[in-house]
C-alpha cells in the first residue's frame, strides 16, 4: 500500500502517464484553491465546514471499505420532506394529478401478471416516477425555513474533494487510478445532483461565480459520466449565453478541457463516436426496439406497455444474460430494471405514450412554478440521467429537481420580503402568484 | 429572467388553495359520497371476481430433438450437433389458431370454433429458451384438471411435430450422406425437461389486484368529479373559487 505513495514510484507513473498526471495535477491545484476561496465566501464557520467536510471524507472512507446498501437513502429524506411538505401544504394542487394516480392504480393492479413460476420483478422502482410527480405536486410550493444555500454550496464544493478522496482511496489500496470514482453511490447517480445544485446556484440564486462553475466541471470530468458530461455540455450554453463575453471565454476553458481529456486521455473507452453501437445502453435499446421489430407503428400496438410484472423477452434477455445476472443475481431472472436506462425500461413498461408523459408532466409543473426558462435548466439534469440510469424513477435526481422548487421558492420569499420592507406593497399579488 | 412574469401567469387558473386541514375537512365532510363510489367499485370487484372463471396455469420446458449438422454442400458435420427444429419453429406451431388438432381443444375446454381457436392462441405464451434448444410453454385456462390435460395434449403435439421434422432431417441426411451409418449420426428425441408445473391457485384474475385497483379507481372517480363540479361551480359564481374548498360551505 504504502509503496503506491513513494517518491520514485509516483515518478516514475508522473513520466508514463504524463497527460494524465499533469492534467490531475493543475486539476488538484485548482480545485484545492477554487474550494478554500469559495467557502472564505459563503460560510461564515470555517471551523464548521472543515468538521463536516472530514465528516463527509469518513463517510466515504466508510462507503470504499465496506460498501453499505444506501440505495434507499435518498427515498427515504424525498419521504421525510414529502410528508413536511404535506403538512405543511399550502398551495395549488394541479389536476395532472389525478392521470397519474391512474396511472399508478393501473399499473400496479391491472398489470398483466407475470408467469407462475417466475420471480417477482422489482416494480418498486418502475412504479416511483408516479410516485414522484404525486410527491412534486404537493411539494412544489413548499415554503422551507432553513436555507438551502448551505446544501446547494456545500454540494459543489465537497463532492469533487470527495472524488479525489475515492481516486486517492484506490490509489492506496489498488495502486491505480480509478477513472470512474464516486462518492456514495455511483457516479451515473451522482452527477445530476451536482448538476442541480449548480443550476440552483447560477440560474436561481443568480451567482455566477466562475469558480462554481469550474469545480461542477471537474466533478464532471473526474466522475466521467458520459450522461452526466451531456447534461452539462447542456447546461453549460444556457450558462455561457447568460455571461459577459470575458467570462464566456474563460468559462470555455473547462469544457474545452473536459473533451480534450475524454478525447485524448481516457480515450476510445468512454466516448467513441464511430463505435456508439457499443455502449451497453444503447444495446439495451436496440434489443428492446428488436422486440418492435424496429417498426414504430409496432411499438404503437402496444399502447400501455407490457405493464410492471412482465419479464423481458427471453431470447432478449440471453443475449444480455450478464446484466440479469448483475442486476437481480440470476442468468434466468429477466427483470426489465436490467435495461438500466428509463427510456428503454419505460418504452417496455409503460409504452410509449407513457414515456413521453412522464417527462412532460415533471416540466409541466416545473414551468406552473418557475417559467419555462428553469423548468427547462432544472429537467435537464434528470433527463441526461434517463438516457442512462433511472432518470425520472431515480432518488437522486428527482432530489435534485425538487431542490431547484424548494430553493426557488426560498429565494422568491426572501426577495418578497426584500420588497416589502422597502416598500411594504405587493406582498399579496406576490404571494398569490404562488400558490 | 422572465421568472416572475412567467409564474403570474398561472394566478388566472381556477385551482384554489389546497392545506392538509382542507383536505381532511373535505374528506370529511364528502365521506358518504367518496364511500359510495369506493363502495361501487369494490362491489364491481367483486362482481367480476364471481363471474370471471379461475384460470390455473401449467407450465412446461421442452428440450427441442438434436441432430449433427450440415454444411452448404449438405455434407454432414460428425462433430456439429445442431438443435433440429429449433424451439423457434415450435412456438410458431403453437401461434396458428388453424393447427390445434380436435382433441387438444377439447382437452383444454375449447370448441373447435375459429372464435375458439383464436382463444387458445392467446391462452398460450411460448418463447425459446436456452438459446433455442428449448421451447418454454405456459398455457393457462380455467381449472386445475383442465389445465393439467391441456399440458399434457400440448406437450404430445409438440413432441410430435418436433420428431417428425428431426426424423425428416435425419432421413433426407442419411440418403444424402451414403457413407455414414445411421448408428454413428447424432439422432435425440424431443423430451420434456421436467413435469408439468400446475399454478398452486389461481393466476387470474388476481382477487387483491382487482379488488383494491377497483376501489382505488372510486375513489379517484369521485374526487374527479368533484372536481370537476367545483370547476363549473367556480365558473357561474367566480368568487367562489378564492376559497379553500370545504372550509365554509
Amino acid at each position: 500500500m504504502l509503496a503506491h505513495w513513494s517518491i520514485p514510484y509516483l515518478l516514475t507513473k508522473f513520466v508514463n502517464n504524463r497527460n494524465l498526471a499533469i492534467f490531475i495535477s493543475i486539476t488538484f491545484i485548482a480545485l484545492l484553491w477554487m474550494s478554500y476561496s469559495l467557502i472564505r465566501k459563503h460560510f461564515a464557520s470555517y471551523r464548521a465546514v472543515m468538521a463536516s467536510l472530514l465528516v463527509v471524507l469518513l463517510l466515504g472512507f466508510l462507503q470504499f471499505i465496506q460498501p453499505l446498501p444506501l440505495f434507499f437513502a435518498p427515498d427515504l429524506l424525498i419521504a421525510l420532506v414529502a410528508l413536511w411538505a404535506l403538512v405543511m401544504l399550502r398551495q395549488s394542487i394541479s389536476p395532472a394529478i389525478f392521470i397519474v394516480a391512474a396511472l399508478l392504480i393501473y399499473f400496479v393492479c391491472f398489470s398483466t401478471p407475470r408467469l407462475d413460476i417466475e420471480f417477482d420483478n422489482r416494480y418498486y422502482i418502475s412504479i416511483k416516477p408516479f410516485l414522484y410527480l404525486i410527491i412534486l405536486y404537493f411539494a412544489s410550493a413548499a415554503k422551507m425555513m432553513p436555507s438551502l444555500k448551505p446544501i446547494v454550496y456545500g454540494s459543489i464544493i465537497f463532492y469533487p474533494l470527495t472524488l479525489l478522496w475515492n481516486v486517492g482511496l484506490w490509489w492506496n489500496r489498488d495502486g491505480f487510478f480509478m477513472s470512474r470514482p464516486n462518492f456514495l453511490f455511483e457516479n451515473n447517480f451522482e452527477v445530476p445532483w451536482i448538476l442541480s445544485c449548480f443550476v440552483v446556484a447560477a440560474f436561481i440564486y443568480k451567482d455566477k461565480d466562475l469558480r462554481l462553475y469550474l469545480l461542477v466541471a471537474i466533478s464532471v470530468i473526474l466522475a466521467g459520466s458520459r450522461s452526466g458530461l451531456a447534461s452539462f455540455l447542456l447546461i453549460s450554453a444556457f450558462y455561457l449565453l447568460s455571461l459577459s463575453r470575458v467570462k464566456i471565454a474563460i468559462a470555455s476553458i473547462p469544457i474545452a478541457s473536459a473533451l480534450t481529456y475524454l478525447v485524448f486521455i481516457r480515450g476510445s473507452s468512454s466516448v467513441n463516436a464511430l463505435q456508439w453501437e457499443k455502449i451497453d445502453r444503447v444495446q439495451t435499446l436496440l434489443g428492446i426496439l428488436a422486440f418492435y421489430d424496429f417498426r414504430f407503428s409496432e411499438i404503437l400496438t402496444h399502447p400501455l406497455g407490457v405493464g410492471i410484472y412482465q419479464k423481458i423477452p427471453l431470447n432478449l434477455c440471453n443475449r444480455m444474460e450478464g446484466y440479469a445476472d448483475w442486476f437481480t443475481g440470476s442468468y434466468f431472472n429477466c427483470d426489465p430494471i436490467m435495461l438500466q436506462s428509463f427510456v428503454s425500461r419505460s418504452l417496455f413498461q409503460f409504452g410509449i405514450y407513457v414515456l413521453v408523459l412522464i417527462p412532460m408532466l415533471f416540466f409541466w409543473e416545473a414551468k406552473k412554478r418557475m417559467g419555462w426558462y428553469l423548468a427547462l435548466l432544472s429537467i435537464i439534469p434528470m433527463l441526461g440521467a434517463s438516457f442512462s440510469v433511472g432518470g425520472f424513477s431515480n432518488g437522486i435526481a428527482f432530489g435534485g429537481f425538487l431542490l431547484c422548487f424548494l430553493a426557488y421558492r426560498q429565494a422568491q420569499t426572501d426577495a418578497i420580503k426584500d420588497s416589502t420592507s422597502m416598500t411594504g406593497l405587493h406582498n399579496v399579488t406576490a404571494t398569490r402568484n404562488w400558490v | 429572467m422572465s421568472d416572475q412574469s412567467s409564474s403570474s401567469n398561472f394566478s388566472s387558473s381556477h385551482a384554489p388553495v389546497m392545506t392538509l386541514d382542507a383536505l381532511v375537512t373535505y374528506a370529511v365532510q364528502k365521506i358518504r359520497f367518496l364511500l359510495v363510489f369506493a363502495g361501487a367499485g369494490l362491489v364491481l370487484g367483486l362482481l367480476l371476481l364471481w363471474i370471471t372463471p379461475k384460470r390455473y396455469e401449467a407450465s412446461f420446458l421442452i428440450k427441442m430433438p438434436t441432430a449433427n449438422a450440415l454444411n452448404e454442400f449438405g455434407v454432414l458435420q460428425p462433430h456439429l450437433i445442431k438443435v433440429v427444429p429449433p424451439a423457434f419453429d415450435a412456438k410458431k406451431l403453437l401461434l396458428k389458431p388453424e393447427l390445434f388438432r380436435d382433441d387438444t381443444l377439447a382437452a383444454c375446454a375449447y370448441s373447435d370454433t375459429n372464435a375458439d381457436r383464436k382463444s387458445l392462441v392467446k391462452a398460450i405464451y411460448a418463447t425459446e429458451a436456452d438459446y433455442g434448444s428449448s421451447i418454454l410453454v405456459a398455457v393457462r385456462v380455467p381449472g386445475q384438471e383442465t389445465a393439467q390435460a391441456c399440458a399434457d395434449r400440448i406437450i404430445a403435439d409438440v413432441i410430435a411435430f418436433a420428431n417428425a421434422e428431426k426424423n425428416n432431417f435425419v432421413l433426407y441426411t442419411l440418403q444424402v450422406n451414403k457413407n455414414i451409418s445411421a448408428k454413428s449420426m447424432v439422432n435425440t428425441d424431443a423430451k420434456l425437461t421436467a413435469p408439468v408445473r400446475i399454478s398452486d391457485g389461481p393466476v387470474s384474475p388476481r382477487p387483491w389486484h382487482l379488488l383494491i385497483g377497483l376501489t382505488l379507481f372510486g375513489l379517484l372517480l369521485a374526487c374527479a368529479l368533484d372536481w370537476l363540479r367545483y370547476l363549473y361551480a367556480s365558473r357561474n359564481h367566480p368568487e367562489a373559487s378564492d376559497r379553500v374548498p370545504g372550509a365554509n360551505s
